[in-house]
């Protein structure tokens, strides 16, 4: 088994995990493209400095200080920018034949896990909304609960339509299985009765 | 009062401070970027750094946090710390009393 998923979750010992979801690697690179500009804001600000006023680039006091304020700057971007890749890396989506389980990683220091039986899953809607979704092909799916408001939701990921109806399918054969389980205990039961 | 003082009086009487001073809220800055950056690594090695590509994105990470600190270093070698930083209070000469408002 993954060892990583063996990280993120404790598997049961016949349980076989179909999907192992995170948001689509377009997201991280949206993040990237964002550390990016704002690494560049400074390169800018230099640069209109040095035309406006030369001489504070060269100041015994000035130059020091400019330089310490970028690189404070540049380490609390690069903080940023591992941030946004923990907070990409540890949210996954985990769907295996028994149940659905949801790893959620808000901030650094909230950790969420929810799980769901199968046999709970009541209804699956898949959602690609947008150009940039459309294109690389990610979007939400969202799985409705019996008897709960809250839905179970996965974000950004990949091919949802293909998710939502490979989860159907295993909804419906875990239906079945339970049917036939409960029926192979009703026969059982039934020779007892008329003892 | 302040109209009596000579002009090095003056300057003398304004408050003057260490440049290196300057260095403490920059510390400041560096050691939450360290603690941060440990508790970000600590949280992908205890959740799944067994992959490349966290592998790849820590390694990153670090170099960068490398890179970005060696490079301050670099452009501050010539720097005097021993500077004095002389900050101007408007309207005070020097005497305490000045400061208080009647």
């Amino acid at each position: 088994m993954n060892l990583e998923l063996l990280n993120l979750i404790r598997m049961n010992k016949d349980e076989r995990v179909i999907f192992f979801l995170r948001r689509h690697f377009i997201i991280f690179i949206g993040e990237l493209l964002y550390v990016a500009v704002l690494g560049i804001i400074p390169i800018g600000a230099l640069f209109l400095v040095g035309n406006m006023w030369p001489t504070l680039l060269d100041g015994a006091m000035s130059r020091p200080t400019i330089i310490l304020v970028a690189s404070a700057y540049y380490l609390i971007i690069w903080l940023f920018f591992i941030g946004s890749f923990v907070d990409y890396y540890l949210d996954a989506w985990v769907v295996t034949d028994q149940r659905v389980l949801n790893v959620e990683q808000n901030g650094i220091f909230a950790r969420t896990i929810s799980e769901l039986d199968l046999g709970r899953v009541q209804d699956v809607t898949s959602e690609v909304n947008g150009l940039i979704p459309s294109l690389f092909r990610f979007g939400h799916v969202y799985i409705q609960t019996a008897g709960e408001k809250e839905r179970f939701v996965f974000e950004q990921v990949p091919r949802p339509h293909e998710v939502r109806k490979r989860l159907l399918e295993m909804v419906e054969a875990d239906q079945q299985r339970s049917g036939a389980v409960f029926l192979e205990e009703m026969q059982k039961a039934k020779p007892n009765e008329g003892k | 009062m302040t109209s009596q003082l000579t002009a090095a009086e003056q300057t003398e009487a304004m408050l003057s401070l260490s440049f290196a001073l300057i260095l403490i809220p920059y510390a400041l800055v560096v050691a939450f970027f360290a603690v941060m950056a440990l508790i970000h690594v600590q949280h992908l090695i205890h959740y799944g750094a067994t992959t490349k590509m966290s592998f790849a994105v820590t390694f990153c990470f670090l170099a960068g946090a490398v890179l970005i600190l060696f490079t301050t270093w670099y452009l501050l070698q010539g720097t005097d710390w021993s500077q004095r930083m002389i900050i101007d209070t408007p309207g005070f000469g020097g005497d305490p009393s000045d400061l208080i408002i009647n």
